[in-house]
């Protein structure tokens, strides 16, 4: 009799331990009240960090897109497929006679796991990547469309076989590709859709064995001698060792003759869109901030780059805020880190930046600042999914982000696409890079009259 | 003879498989308390990779321990040679609770997976280990007891 009586203790008592380890969980969940708008703009309001047994997440299966279905635009636009069918397209480069550049790119997919959690991890991550199979990717598509009304006459494989490729560059007739090990040239003359000259790696990049964020983001700049490249850290936040992380979460600047490198700037978590602000000429970047704070922190960003500057990545964020996670930690380099220069709200995922040089959308896009917006993971909410528009005025951001390209996830929270690199074609439409739609989009301006003056350029 | 019949029935009652699975379990703890301490100590990465190992391999085998504790308690309860003491039975239960805790603990990155909480996690664990094999010993070691029946 004493027996049963410990049989049905025991399993009391294992209910009970399942019941503490699930409504652990459940908390980590609860309502976030925050407004995510708070943290746009130069000043982005910062909850104090919080910790977890089981981190917030909420993940957007993939649907894809139905046939007809487009993202939604701000009023004055409109948007349409250029091209579809693509293979996990990720980067955009307009070429100077107007061919757009669409770089397909996967991850290298080398990450050894090192612990229990790259496991799970990585399973996550194979869900929200992409619908279904994309095919081998890693490839350049070009899309040639003569006379701008946004259906391309030619479409060829530009280049092939690269090894997970994200940055272009075009500096006369030297074609640059940064592929995650390194930056290599092609010769490239006006015209060609397809370079089946071998490539010569102008600057070896940090790669494997491990190479946690692998999107490598390149721009040269104005005079063409220098190349500018985004380097992204290679863990979240130092769990992969330090060592790990050498010359890692910087831009690197290369010169265009020798390959010869030196850190431009640091403490860049993942810095991609690598662009110059046309008015000042500076360099600036959009930067994946820290997980796993909270929901509400780190908000990721904008800035612009200075030469030598250090920017907080691992040991602080927005200045001087110590992330309690990095041992030993290095008083000297928090003290000097630079707060960013506008907030674009957390876990937003930025990708993709380009400044509006053209004149056939609407007025006030002109000068300002589309970012591409991949979408969170690491939140309740979701936030990002959207390509948001920074007005610029003199230089700098002058006012609130605002949507221009949503419906990236449909009213059940199943993504449709989700935007990674903008660009500004010849005629002056955005393109939009769509990974998981495997779509690049074109958005011009609506109604028939600014339709001619695009299509007149 | 009919009572030879019924001694001989006795004998071939079978020690259970649990208590191996709960000593691997409780080596694994330890283990992660080490290499706790190690990161601790020293902030080197690598001891962290073995902590969070042993904390998760602690756990499923613990939770394995538990599954097969009650399938030979309930299935061959009466040709069970011996039988988990309470204190036995909720000494390990509340590790394997703490272990799991301290599992999730180590999922977060770097320094906090470890320092204070995941530290504390696998200390308290051990601790309870400990406790359980100084106070509920007898259901290991008296074995062979009821085969004399």
């Amino acid at each position: 009799m004493s027996q049963r009586y410990f049989d049905r203790r025991a399993g009391r008592i294992a209910l009970l331990a399942l019941a503490c380890v699930s409504s652990a969980a459940l908390a980590a969940r609860a309502a976030d009240a925050f407004d995510p708008m708070s943290q746009v703009g130069p000043n982005p309001v910062l909850p104090e960090p919080q910790q977890y047994l089981f981190p917030p997440m909420r993940l957007a299966t993939v649907v894809g897109w139905k046939q007809g279905e487009t993202p939604t635009v701000a009023a004055g636009l409109k948007i349409e497929p250029l091209a579809q069918g693509l293979q996990h397209p990720r980067g955009l480069y307009v070429l100077p006679n107007g061919d757009i550049l669409v770089v397909e790119s996967k991850s290298p997919n080398v990450q050894p796991v090192r612990r229990p959690k790259d496991i799970v991890m990585g399973m996550v991550e194979s869900w929200v990547t992409s619908g279904g199979d994309t095919g081998p990717s890693n490839r350049i598509t070009l899309l040639r469309d003569t006379n701008g009304d946004g259906k391309p006459e030619t479409r060829s494989v530009f280049l092939d076989h690269l090894n997970s490729p994200f940055g272009v560059a075009l500096v006369g007739t030297d074609l640059y590709v940064a592929n995650t090990d390194g930056v290599v040239r092609y010769p490239y003359s006006p015209g060609d859709t397809r370079i089946t000259a071998p490539g010569t790696t102008l600057t070896p990049l940090p790669g494997g064995p491990i190479d946690h964020h692998w999107t490598k983001s390149l721009v040269a700049s104005r005079d063409g001698s220098l190349l500018y490249v985004g380097v992204g850290s290679n863990s979240n936040i130092t769990e992969n060792g330090m060592e790990a992380e050498k010359n890692r979460a910087a831009i690197w600047e290369v010169d265009r003759a020798t390959g010869r490198w030196r850190i431009f700037a640091s403490g860049l978590r993942n810095p991609n869109g690598l662009t110059f602000e046309p008015e000042s000429g500076a360099l600036w970047t959009v930067v994946n901030e820290r997980d796993e704070l909270g929901p509400d922190l780190v908000p990721d960003y904008m800035t612009s780059v200075k030469d030598g500057g250090f920017y907080g990545w691992p040991y602080s964020y927005y200045g001087q805020h110590v992330d309690p996670r990095v041992k030993p930690q290095r008083p000297d380099l928090v003290e000097k880190a630079i707060v960013p220069d506008y907030a674009l709200s957390s876990h937003v995922a930025p990708l993709g930046l380009a400044f509006y040089t053209g004149d056939s959308l609407p007025q006030k896009y002109r000068g300002g600042a589309f970012v591409g917006e991949h979408g969170s993971w690491d939140r309740p909410q979701f936030n990002g999914y959207k390509v948001v528009f920074v007005p610029f005025s003199g230089g700098r951001p002058n006012g609130k982000a605002e949507d221009v390209v949503t419906g990236f996830l449909n009213q059940n929270g199943e993504a449709r696409g989700r935007p990674v690199g903008v660009a500004v074609d010849k005629t002056g439409a955005l393109l939009i890079a769509d990974d998981v739609g495997n779509t690049v989009w074109r958005v011009t301006a609506a109604g028939p009259a600014t339709a001619m003056n695009g299509a007149a350029k | 003879m009919t009572v030879h019949q019924s001694a001989y029935v006795g004998s071939i009652t079978h020690p259970p498989f649990y208590p191996a699975l709960v000593a691997f379990a409780a080596a694994c703890f330890v283990g992660t308390l080490a290499t706790d301490v190690a990161y601790w100590r020293t902030a080197d990465i690598l001891w962290v990779d073995f902590s969070d190992w042993l904390v998760t391999i602690g756990v499923i085998v613990g939770c394995l321990a538990l599954i097969v504790a009650l399938i030979e308690l309930l299935a061959f309860r009466s040709r069970l040679a011996r039988r988990p003491t309470w204190m036995y039975a909720i000494g390990n239960i509340g590790a394997l609770v703490l272990g799991a805790f301290d599992m999730l603990m180590h999922t977060r990155d770097a320094w906090t997976a470890v320092v204070p909480g995941g530290l504390v996690l696998s200390a308290a664990t051990v601790l309870v280990l400990l406790v359980t094999a100084w106070m509920a010993p007898e259901s290991l070691y008296r074995a062979g007891t009821e085969v004399t029946a």
